[in-house]
């Protein structure tokens, strides 16, 4: 199989995307639920918990960031598309599966975290400070899987 | 269910905890020099409606507000069944009373219920026991027998007690709630404790104590009542053995010092969903909660009517969930 390497890449993006967004859309979810919980108690809550919600959100951005630059460096984007060997497109899949799992592993924690946040300023709605700070302690861990599926996807020559 | 299901019902249900009364409040309303300033201190608060002065109707308006609440926060309404299974069983006593004495039993009914309050007093009367929740059905055509037979309620009401035990304690076994089962193995025991006590205090014999007694959870089964047999002091004795110790001092002091001893230990147990975000807990704590406070503010205006001084009002008010 000729294309091999280029399938792989794209299984990579591929991954980064779904894997990523499902924790996203999971997490998202959940705090919307909760959110809603809230709202229908006091609406003024509104602007605190959506900052909450927004919190899951970021690890699917970050799985669709890697796969656009897969996308680029492998030149699907430009139309020119690269020559790849297997192991090339092994590299690049290999590179994506930080981000693809930990995106969906973090999405489903923080939207925990940030739902248990929404109860939280539900309960006594001068704490969303701390609420959003304990949820984005979880940010931390799809950041860094981020910048290092990032630096991997560069460096595949 | 999955945990995470209950996200919205949590939110709302910590929402409405911030608004519950708290121990300074209540203390404030124990210390009202009047029913009426004890009125305005509520309405203060949000608890009470403008002009509504009858504490049953404030109670009745507090517990469907509750009750509706945790109707429209829970992902699925069936799940509430296990808060009021001890109603339906106390519905199916005064539904089969009334029948029994040929009157209306719609104004001695319990809220909240998930029963079919109509369908239930149709039923008896038709003695069409089949069209009940399999959980009743068995029970109310037994309890009906047993007191066209025998012209006894009370036969029958120990019937439907030792049933409606026995269903708490299906309940707690069923549950994968660790929190839900420890508060319904507790109601279990200390129903159990005050049957076993009647039991002591009127001299009933062994027969009729295990016949009253429903399954426990916390001791022997066949231990409570052979002590129950010899005697109020012999049944405290073997009480304080168990894990129920706290609760023999308070039955030392008085039957309303027992009740205010459950009542308070179970919003102690309450008091750990606290700490939990996900799940029925926090819903099933809040209404356990709500209840106690309901009970608390009741007790209140009541002894507020009757001029009973803040210290004796004080010795039974319930402690709160906040």
């Amino acid at each position: 199989m000729s294309n091999l390497g280029l399938v792989l890449a794209l299984v990579g993006a591929a991954a980064a995307v779904i894997f990523a967004g499902i924790g996203s859309a999971k997490g998202v979810g959940m705090v919307g639920q909760a959110s809603a919980g809230a709202l229908s108690e006091d609406t003024s809550l509104f602007g605190k918990v959506l900052i909450l919600q927004l919190l899951p959100g970021t690890q699917g951005l970050y799985g669709f960031i890697i796969a656009i630059f897969v996308l680029i460096r492998t030149g699907l984007l430009s139309g020119a598309v690269a020559d790849l060997t297997w192991q090339q497109g092994l590299l690049y899949l290999v590179a994506c599966l930080p981000i693809a799992v930990c995106g969906l592993l973090s999405g489903i924690h923080q939207g925990k975290v940030a739902a248990a946040g929404v109860s939280l300023v539900a309960k006594k709605n001068d704490q969303s400070g701390r609420a959003i700070t304990m949820a984005s302690l979880v940010e931390f861990y799809a950041i860094l899987p981020f910048l290092i599926s990032f630096l991997a996807v560069f460096r595949i020559g | 269910m999955r945990e995470t299901d209950y996200a919205y019902a949590v939110a709302r249900i910590r929402a409405n905890e911030g608004k519950l009364l708290t121990t300074a409040m209540l203390d404030e309303l124990v210390a009202a020099p009047s029913f009426d300033r004890a009125l305005a201190l509520l309405r203060s608060h949000g608890w009470a409606e403008e002009g509504v002065t009858d504490v049953s109707a404030l109670v009745a308006a507090q517990n469907e507000r509750l009750w509706t609440l945790l109707q429209e926060s829970v992902p699925d309404k069936e799940e509430l069944q296990v808060l009021t299974s001890l109603n339906d069983f106390y519905n199916l006593k005064a539904a089969l009373k009334c029948m029994l004495t040929n009157v209306d039993p719609a104004p001695y009914y319990v809220q909240p219920t998930m029963l079919d309050l109509g369908l239930l007093t149709d039923a008896m009367r038709r003695h069409a026991f089949e069209k009940l929740p399999p959980s009743l059905a068995d029970c109310a055509r037994e309890a009906y027998e047993t007191a066209t037979r025998t012209e006894s309620g009370q036969s029958a009401d120990v019937i439907i007690d030792a049933a409606a035990l026995a269903c708490l304690s299906k309940q707690a076994d069923e549950t994968e709630s660790a929190l839900q089962a420890k508060i319904l193995r507790f109601i279990c025991d200390s129903t159990n404790i005050k049957i076993a006590v009647r039991c002591a205090r009127t001299g009933k014999d062994l027969s009729f104590t295990q016949s009253a007694v429903g399954p426990c959870c916390g001791f022997d089964r066949d231990g409570l009542c052979a002590a129950a047999v010899q005697g109020e002091s012999a049944l405290l004795g073997w009480l304080y053995a168990t894990p129920y110790r706290d609760g023999v001092t308070a039955l030392q002091r008085s039957t309303t010092a027992f009740e205010k001893w459950c009542d308070d230990s179970i919003v102690a147990l309450c008091r750990e969903a606290k700490y939990l975000f996900f799940g029925f807990e926090p819903i099933a704590a809040y209404y356990f909660a709500k209840s106690a406070e309901i009970k608390a503010v009741r007790i209140v205006l009541s002894a507020k009517l009757s001029g009973v001084p803040a210290e004796t009002i004080r010795e039974r008010v319930r402690d709160l969930y906040v």
